[in-house]
């Protein structure tokens, strides 16, 4: 995923984890994610970035769809963002 | 029209407001999906005349299923079409036009489907869309051993009872999407109740903030290959059991 800018980096996650974007905003939610349906889906878009702490729930969001997967947390978190 | 059949068509009228008036009434919420499919196709032999037999194909991503069918003879040409991957039912659905077939005239393009058709009997089917705007939901279809092409009073008939089965499943598809999604939300809060605690438990014994609580609790995820959530639940459970030994 190196050189990808981060919203590729969910979109791509998210469409690997075969979650519609509904499903990620509720899982996002459920780990105390405050952003709206809609800002989420900006983010997924590109339109809009997020800061550290709601990249971070999504990421988990998203890394927790893989757990049983045999794919250990794929999704890099915000502190890892800039050594990819 | 021949002389003596527009009787058989003197009381659409009344039996299409009859199945317009029932589907009006629907309580969503009350009646599920399957309900209002039987409702449709039992009601639409008299409700349009000429017709023999009724189906309802539904669209679903991609596939074609027949929920309910006035006889096996209207299930069975439906599943030929299926299986074929052609026919009035799936060309209705696909694309959202109404196709008026004599099977006494050759039709090239569904021999399939017009040989099963033929062999039980019929002589005419009538695939009206199930739509709303540019949502495709499927075909209500009609067959009938009387006549090969529907009669314009039958057609318009079927476009009635159509247009407004369409309104009521599509709502009734809306609301179940809103139930599940309900449901979904209800559990997501419970979740995210049990990490607020989590998280409350960790600032309290670190010193931290919400974000950094967080944190410690994405690390630990990261660090076991748990869910966040089976990780904040431990970690309540244990804050627990040690203030229940003090």
């Amino acid at each position: 995923m190196s050189h990808q800018e981060p919203a590729v980096i969910l979109e791509a996650a998210r469409q690997q984890a075969t979650m519609s974007v509904v499903g990620l905003w509720i899982a996002y939610v459920a780990l105390g994610g405050t952003e709206s349906l809609a800002q989420v889906g900006h983010f997924l878009a590109g339109s809009a970035a997020p800061d550290a702490p709601q990249w971070d729930v999504l990421a988990q969001a998203l890394n927790d769809s893989f757990v049983g997967l045999d794919l250990d947390h794929p999704v890099p978190y915000f502190d890892e963002l800039g050594s990819l | 029209m021949e002389p003596g059949e527009d009787q058989r068509y003197a009381n659409i009228p009344q039996q299409l407001a009859d199945t317009l008036t029932q589907l009006t009434d629907l309580l969503l919420g009350e009646v599920d999906l399957d309900a209002i499919l039987n409702l449709v196709v039992s009601s639409a032999p008299s409700a349009i005349g000429a017709a023999d037999a009724a189906s309802i194909t539904l669209l679903k991503t991609g596939s074609f299923e027949t929920r309910h069918a006035t006889s096996d003879d209207a299930r069975e040409v439906d599943a030929v079409q299926y299986a074929s991957g052609h026919g009035p039912c799936i060309a209705a659905a696909q694309e959202n036009a109404r196709h008026n077939v004599s099977l006494a005239e050759t039709t090239p393009d569904w021999p399939e489907f017009a040989a099963a058709a033929i062999e039980r009997g019929f002589r005419g089917v009538l695939s009206t869309p199930l739509a709303v705007g540019d949502c495709k939901l499927g075909s209500l279809n009609l067959y009938s051993r009387s006549v090969g092409e529907f009669p314009p009073v039958a057609v318009a008939a079927a476009q009635v009872l159509a247009h407004q089965a369409s309104v009521v499943l599509a709502n009734a598809v809306a609301y179940a999407t809103a139930s599940v999604l309900n449901d979904q939300l209800r559990e997501a809060l419970a979740s995210r109740d049990v990490i607020g605690q989590a998280k409350g438990i960790l600032m309290a014994r670190e010193r931290c903030t919400p974000d950094e609580a967080f944190d410690i609790l994405r690390r630990g995820s990261q660090r076991t290959n748990h869910k966040l959530r089976d990780v904040a639940q431990h970690l309540v459970d244990a804050n627990a059991a040690s203030q229940d030994d003090d």
